[in-house]
């Protein structure tokens, strides 16, 4: 089977429910070993459904983090925060799980929530935001290079010096584009009769495949685990 | 003041705006934690500081109420999936809080009264640092703990929800750069986006 057509059988009920449970393993597990565990799960899954490079950045960040929580903060080596440690360590696992959520189709994470009695409004921001996020990085890293065309990206004194105009240069350009994006999202949107009022069906199906069976059993169980 | 309900073009903005705001929180947020006595007082003012530009965009933009309400209730949902659940009803009363200051014709493109609206949030999110310590300190403390928290935090943080004036210090501080934020970002909406027509 291909990595597509794995990711295809996650349905979107599977995918958040396995960041909840990610959620939950994040709060409750006080072990090292539990916690490694559940992202060495979460690792093997990534690379299962296709994202193998995410995979071992992760992977990499986690085993840095934790070698210098165990290993140097006890020794005194201060040089990066511990609590900034702290919060990549804790975060990680929900970002993790959270990471398939943003990549499965936002029709199966409407389909989700339009059986739950959210309401409409509320609904549609929290998709657009899931959706939305991930490509913020990448309008950035345009402004950027436009930035270095023009040579408006000066020296690090002149940043230094200027944040503000910086930050302007940098924030304007990137709502003029955020503001482009959405609107012809809203417009496809209502092309779809995103704002019809009828009762809606969806293309994807809310049930769970098999797929999202296994993964959530294995989930859970590991989560039982590290709690006891 | 248009009566009507939001609009799909609406919706698109505010959550487009909102996805900026949360991802400028984050880095705020992440970029913080490293100095204990920042990351309590001044979190909340920097982040209003730096993300009242993406809410006076949507707000001059959409002008209808009901704004700030599922501005705030969006962060109440975030904060519920962190597994701070007990927060919700507090994230619920600020959210009917602020958009309660913002009752009024054509308030949401009033510069003042967006300031007094985004301040009022920027107050909510400070007075949010005490809220986990009046209502379960004990489970909060360990929650905390496991997220990694220092033991020197936990205690700044206790000091300064035990005592009034702290919170005054954390309040006037979110206050004044809440209010400086709309104000410069006022005078970048008027530079670049007003000439450009997209608030209307």
């Amino acid at each position: 089977m291909s990595c597509e057509k794995r990711l295809r059988e996650l349905s979107g009920i599977g995918a958040l429910l396995l960041t909840f449970l990610a959620c939950m393993v994040s709060i409750f597990t006080e072990s090292y070993y539990m916690h490694a565990l559940f992202v060495i799960w979460l690792a093997m899954l990534l690379a299962y459904l296709g994202f193998v490079k995410q995979s071992v950045q992760y992977v990499l960040l986690y085993s840095f983090t934790t070698f210098w929580l165990i290993m140097m903060i006890p020794k005194g080596v201060m040089i990066i925060s511990p609590m900034l440690l702290g919060m990549i360590y804790k975060f990680i696992v929900p970002i993790m799980a959270a990471y398939l959520t943003f990549k499965i189709p936002s029709g199966k994470l409407i389909a989700v929530f339009q059986k739950s009695s959210m309401p409409q409004n509320i609904l549609l921001i929290l998709v657009i935001m899931i959706r939305f996020i991930p490509t913020i990085s990448g309008e950035i890293k345009t402004i950027k290079e436009a930035m270095k065309v023009r040579g408006l990206t000066g020296s690090k004194k002149k940043v230094f010096f200027h944040p503000l105009r910086t930050v302007e240069y940098v924030v304007v350009p990137l709502i003029f584009r955020s503001i482009k994006v959405g609107d012809e999202l809203a417009a496809a949107a209502i092309v779809r009769g995103v704002e019809n009022t009828g009762k809606k069906q969806s293309y994807y199906e809310t049930k769970m495949s098999k797929t999202d069976i296994v993964i959530l059993t294995i989930s859970l169980l590991l989560l039982i685990v590290c709690i006891i | 003041m248009t009566k009507e309900k939001m609009t799909v073009k609406d919706i698109v903005t505010v959550a487009v705006m909102m996805a900026l705001f949360y991802a400028i929180a984050f880095l705020v947020g992440m970029g913080t934690v490293a100095i204990p006595i920042l990351y309590l007082y001044g979190t909340a003012g920097i982040e209003m500081f730096l993300g009242s530009i993406f809410y006076l965009v949507a707000a001059n933009r959409v002008n209808k109420h009901g704004l700030l309400f599922v501005w705030v209730m969006i962060y109440a949902l975030i904060t519920a999936a962190m597994g701070y659940m007990f927060m919700v009803p507090y994230f619920i009363a600020v959210a009917v809080i602020s958009e309660i200051v913002m009752i009024g014709k054509n308030t949401y493109r009033n510069p003042v009264r967006n300031m007094i609206g985004w301040s009022t949030y920027g107050i909510g999110m400070v007075l949010g640092i005490g809220v986990p310590c009046w209502v379960a300190w004990e489970s909060y403390q360990k929650q905390a703990l496991a997220s990694g928290f220092a033991d020197a935090t936990m205690k700044l943080q206790y000091n300064m929800v035990s005592s009034p004036k702290l919170m005054l210090v954390g309040v006037i501080i979110t206050v004044i750069l809440s209010a400086l934020g709309v104000l410069i970002s006022q005078k970048i909406l008027k530079k670049h986006f007003e000439k450009a027509g997209i608030l209307s």
